[in-house]
């Protein structure tokens, strides 16, 4: 499997990383049933996946459950991972389909007219994590338009738009071909491009 | 505007979930995912590195190993350190930090190959020997005699400090050089050090495994020895916080809970879990309907409830003490 930097690391994210074994070895001691490996392997990537669970899904209430299905999923097919220094990446992939999954589920609640906000983007909630004031506005803005959308396009807009992944790399985590990714990006693109002339969607 | 041609959002966009959230998340991952017992006379070296990176975060610095069965065994560090452990070489891994890695060599051959580094120093024990080294590679022997031990040290890039484990009759050697010496037993002062340590780790394992096979009472009894036995330990803290939380959201023993969550406070008042220990101390007061709750609750939201501040606990807290 292609190595695709799924979330981005900073130095500030990952103190004392150098000095550790590597994930290589975490999950060889893991698959041999070591809880501390485990547990090891959780608490250096948790960090990452619960900010990628934040902003695929725009809101904080399903992070934990999101977080805890995806290691849950992991280790239990840990014996499937081939590249074993790629289980940051195969974990981010595991939580994207979960996401879409969820994402898929709701909206079909939605339609039959059960749990209407479910995925109602809490934009306030978003917006207050942003670290940086001068981004906020382009934060919101893509975050209204990521309500309307659909999963299989919701998602790879975020890993594109957010995240910063090259189409590439988005094809790589949602499993999707390049030419579907691309159309799919398009779509949201135009959607938010509607976003941005309507010039209403700035709270 | 190119989404890919500029800092992503991501990076201003990554909440950062505090210790105790982190700390609920595994504690329910682990109860999903019971481990199977290890196999430890496979992979023993990989383990011992697995734990040790538990260790670092939690500073703990001591863990033993088996003697090892089969070939040599590498394990590749992330730093780009690489450990080769021999057939039937036994060693015990006692600390591990960003500056410092240390191993105790008890039987066998150990080789190394470490990347250099000024900030940050791999050193071997054996007995009252002690090598250190900021980058190199080199090879130490214990080769068990009759009467006393061997020590024997070869370095093939680099160079390398051998002293006594007091710091005295240093000596450096170079790459090419090999030195022999005899190996008495390491000070008992050290050694009971490490054992203090080692029961602090157990006591919080212990508790870790209780927690997740639902012995409450035995996880809370782990927790309390260890806040009250080792109050220097750097998981002193996080013990008493996680006591404080088993008795109030397990046991509804919220007089208990406060007692253990105002230690926690004590002994490690900047902690990450901070506002978590306030916010339950709010809940605990409330629960016993104590005149203090109050002052509890302002004292909380003056910290973390206001504009900005981001106390994810501050909604709840409002609600307490009697407030709509």
């Amino acid at each position: 499997m292609r190595r695709v930097k799924v979330v981005r690391e900073s130095a500030a994210e990952t103190p004392g990383r150098a000095a550790g074994p590597s994930d290589a070895a975490l999950v060889v001691a893991a698959r041999a049933g070591e809880l501390w490996a485990r547990e090891a392997l959780f608490r250096r990537h948790a960090s990452r996946l619960n900010g990628l669970a934040f902003r695929l899904m725009g809101r904080d209430s399903d992070v934990d459950d999101l977080v805890q299905d995806t290691f849950v999923a992991a280790l239990q097919s840990l014996h499937q991972l081939e590249e074993l220094s790629a289980f940051g990446s195969w974990l981010a992939s595991i939580l994207v389909r979960l996401v879409r999954k969820l994402i898929r589920r709701r909206r079909m609640m939605a339609r039959l007219g059960f749990q209407r906000d479910a995925l109602a983007i809490d934009l306030d909630e978003v917006a207050s994590v942003c670290a940086n004031p001068a981004r906020v506005a382009e934060v919101r803005r893509i975050y209204h338009a990521l309500a309307e959308l659909p999963a299989d396009v919701r998602v790879p807009l975020v890993l594109h738009r957010v995240d910063g992944l090259s189409l590439g790399d988005v094809a790589e985590v949602t499993k999707m071909s390049l030419a579907t990714v691309k159309r799919r990006i398009g779509e949201a693109e135009a959607q938010l491009r509607v976003h941005y002339e309507d010039g209403a969607q700035t709270p | 505007m190119s989404p890919t041609s500029k800092r992503p959002l991501s990076e201003d966009l990554s909440p950062q979930p505090s210790e105790a959230r982190l700390a609920r998340q595994w504690s329910n991952i682990a109860a999903r995912t019971p481990a199977s017992p290890p196999r430890r006379a496979r992979w023993p070296l990989a383990v011992a590195f697995a734990a040790a990176i538990v260790l670092v975060a939690l500073s703990v610095r001591t863990i033993t190993r088996e003697p090892t069965t089969g070939a040599h065994e590498v394990v590749a560090l992330a730093d780009g350190s690489r450990v080769t452990l021999a057939h039937e070489s036994r060693i015990r891994l006692t600390t591990v930090t960003a500056s410092r890695i240390h191993l105790t060599l008890e039987a066998g051959d150990i080789a190394l190959e470490i990347p250099d580094s000024e900030s940050r120093a791999f050193e071997v024990s054996a007995g009252n020997q002690h090598i250190s080294a900021h980058g190199g590679a080199f090879d130490a022997r214990v080769e068990a005699k009759p009467g006393k031990d061997m020590l024997h040290v070869g370095v093939s890039r680099g160079s390398i400090q051998v002293t006594r484990a007091d710091g005295s009759m240093p000596r450096v050697l170079h790459a090419g050089e090999k030195w022999s010496g005899p190996i008495e037993p390491a000070g008992s002062a050290d050694r009971e050090s490490e054992d203090e340590v080692a029961s602090a780790k157990d006591l919080l394992a212990r508790a870790t495994e209780a927690r997740v096979s639902n012995h409450l009472m035995d996880a809370i009894g782990a927790l309390d020895e260890l806040r009250k036995r080792y109050r220097g330990d750097a998981r002193a803290g996080l013990a008493a916080f996680e006591l404080g939380r088993l008795r109030l959201d397990e046991a509804g023993d919220p007089a208990g809970a406060l007692e253990a969550l105002d230690d926690a406070i004590e002994l490690a008042p900047d902690a990450e879990f901070r506002e978590d220990a306030e916010a339950r101390r709010v809940d605990a007061l409330d629960a016993l309907g104590d005149a203090r709750c109050a002052q509890a609750r302002a004292s909380y939201l003056e910290r973390y409830g206001g504009q900005g501040q981001g106390g994810i606990h501050a909604r709840s807290v409002r609600l307490r003490c009697g407030r709509p």
